[in-house]
């Protein structure tokens, strides 16, 4: 997963129709996307049905 | 009467049954308890005497004509306040819902309700369960009764808070990401996140609907038993294999209290061995000996890095609650406190395909772990790596805030519960978490109650509180 540029998450920001947000906030946000957005490589995405926690936790219908 | 700030819901259920004290004599004695101490603790939002009051009456009555419901009769509480309580406001401790009121009972109100119990405030939380601490808000955040200042935990900060500090038995918690966990590991407390979806989340405002847990916080774990047999659905607790009975209220699990010996317990020592505090490590390793001396087959367990976990969580609530607030953020986001804010707005730079693969992933770290416990009766793992951070330093909080083992136990909707396992050398609480299969919260508290004996360190309070 790629990890956002300042300009790319101000422009995100944007397009989700976000606006005036103040440059400390941009800047948090782009820090947090470097540090946090990532999906550990070595861990296998699978195809198993997803989410796969539901027919043990049952529904109430 | 001597002071009931500290009495168990046990204690105070035998008492009211006995009739040796009235409901709303505890209840005027928490609320002038209330009065006199959380001046320094900011763990209510909102009291309510004249509605505790009437609410304690009643029970009274009821109790007086022989008309018992249960060990939760006449028991005051309190609910955080991201769950509706019919003509009170929800304000999630946020600008944006200042003037919203409930129309209606969340369905676990209903239950107390019905159990008889008494409502007697709001307490505080992080802004909408994520933003928090935070300064910057309409209403302080709460402070921690073992010292006012670090932080208590959260996002269930004041329901952690009240309890550590005797203003009342029983709290109501929501846990995302260790909500409920969290305060009451800092706090020293004890609470469950149940099962999902064992305790219903309607009229509890979301966080990350997927992840989102609501369950009970109390002193002790015999209490947590009784708190959380009141709030599942009936045909759960007979799936969890809960019997109340009016006659025996304490003991809502008829074998929690068999012991350990011939189980077998899993540790997740990888959790916790290489990153957390030393003296968090050794107090979490000196739980799992006492496990081992209380005669169960202790084994370690091997599963996917913490980080791993932690990161699928955390990108699964970013995704699921910008999913709740985008319009408020697109309109209102000034009215946010910046740190509730900042985290809530991350979710907009997640892609449908980040929130897929989000998923993908966790249905195989869920797997993981119901295979890694295949063959065990409960698992035991530290709760928070840290010890809590200054309340007033924005730097460290960012720092420590998943500096935790709570969330794999989100992913896979299982139930984990926290209780303290000891202090550190400046005397904050450590907590533990025992881990069970899903809907095996039985066990859990099987566990968890013969640890509480063995450690022995439930009902010690906090100095300033007494």
């Amino acid at each position: 997963m790629h990890a956002p540029t300042p300009e790319e998450v101000a422009a995100r920001m944007a397009a989700a129709g976000i606006t005036g947000l103040k440059p400390d906030d941009l800047a948090w946000l782009t820090a947090a996307a470097a540090r946090t957005f990532t999906l550990p490589a070595e861990c296998p995405v699978t195809t198993v049905p997803a989410p796969v926690f539901v027919p043990l936790m049952r529904d109430h219908e | 009467m001597s002071e009931p700030g500290y009495w168990s819901i046990a204690e105070c259920a035998r008492r009211l049954r006995a009739r040796e004290i009235s409901s709303e004599e505890l209840t005027r004695a928490l609320l002038a308890r209330i009065e006199r101490l959380d001046g320094a603790l900011n763990s209510f939002l909102l009291v309510t005497p004249e509605r505790a009051l009437a609410a304690a009456r009643s029970a009274d009555a009821e109790i007086a004509r022989g008309d018992y419901r249960g060990g939760l009769h006449g028991v005051p509480y309190a609910a955080k306040d991201i769950i509706d309580v019919a003509g009170l406001p929800t304000t999630c401790h946020s600008a944006i819902r200042r003037d919203h009121v409930a129309e209606s009972d969340a369905e676990i109100i209903t239950r107390l309700n019905d159990a008889g119990a008494v409502l007697i405030g709001k307490t505080a939380l992080h802004e909408f369960a994520t933003g928090g601490p935070s300064l910057d808000l309409p209403w302080p955040p709460a402070r921690n009764p073992w010292n006012r200042e670090v932080h208590p935990g959260g996002s269930s900060s004041g329901s952690g808070a009240a309890l550590a500090a005797g203003l009342v038995p029983m709290t109501l918690g929501t846990d995302t990401g260790g909500s409920i966990r969290h305060p009451a590991t800092a706090c020293g407390v004890v609470g469950i996140k149940p099962t999902y979806n064992a305790v219903s989340l309607e009229g509890v405002f979301p966080l990350s609907f997927s992840l989102d847990h609501a369950g009970p916080l109390t002193r002790d774990v015999t209490d947590n038993a009784i708190a959380l047999a009141a709030l599942l659905r009936p045909q759960d607790a007979r799936r969890i294999g809960c019997a109340v009975d009016c006659d025996a209220p304490d003991a809502p699990f008829p074998n929690i209290g068999d012991g350990l010996a011939g189980l077998t317990v899993g540790v997740f020592e990888d959790f916790y061995r290489s990153e957390a505090d030393p003296e968090i490590a050794a107090a979490t390793d000196a739980a799992v000996r006492r496990i081992a001396e209380l005669g169960a087959v202790v084994k370690p367990l091997r599963v996917s890095p913490l980080a791993t976990y932690n990161s699928c969580g955390r990108l699964l609530l970013q995704a699921e609650s910008w999913a709740v607030h985008a319009d408020w953020l697109r309109t209102r986001h000034g009215e946010y406190g910046e740190r509730g804010r900042r985290r809530l707005l991350a979710g907009a730079l997640l892609s449908a395909g980040d929130y897929v693969k989000a998923q993908q992933l966790r249905a195989h770290l869920a797997r993981e772990i119901h295979a890694a416990m295949r063959d065990c009766d409960f698992a035991i793992t530290a709760s928070s790596l840290v010890f809590p951070a200054r309340i007033d330093d924005a730097a460290a909080i960012e720092r420590t805030y998943d500096r935790a083992a709570r969330m794999p136990f989100n992913l896979n909707g299982a139930p984990a519960l926290s209780l303290p396992a000891g202090f550190s050398k400046t005397g904050l609480p450590i907590g533990v978490q025992i881990v069970g299969h899903p809907w095996g919260e039985a066990m859990v508290y099987r566990g968890a109650l013969a640890l509480e004996a063995a450690l022995g360190f439930a009902g010690r309070h906090p100095p300033q509180f007494p």
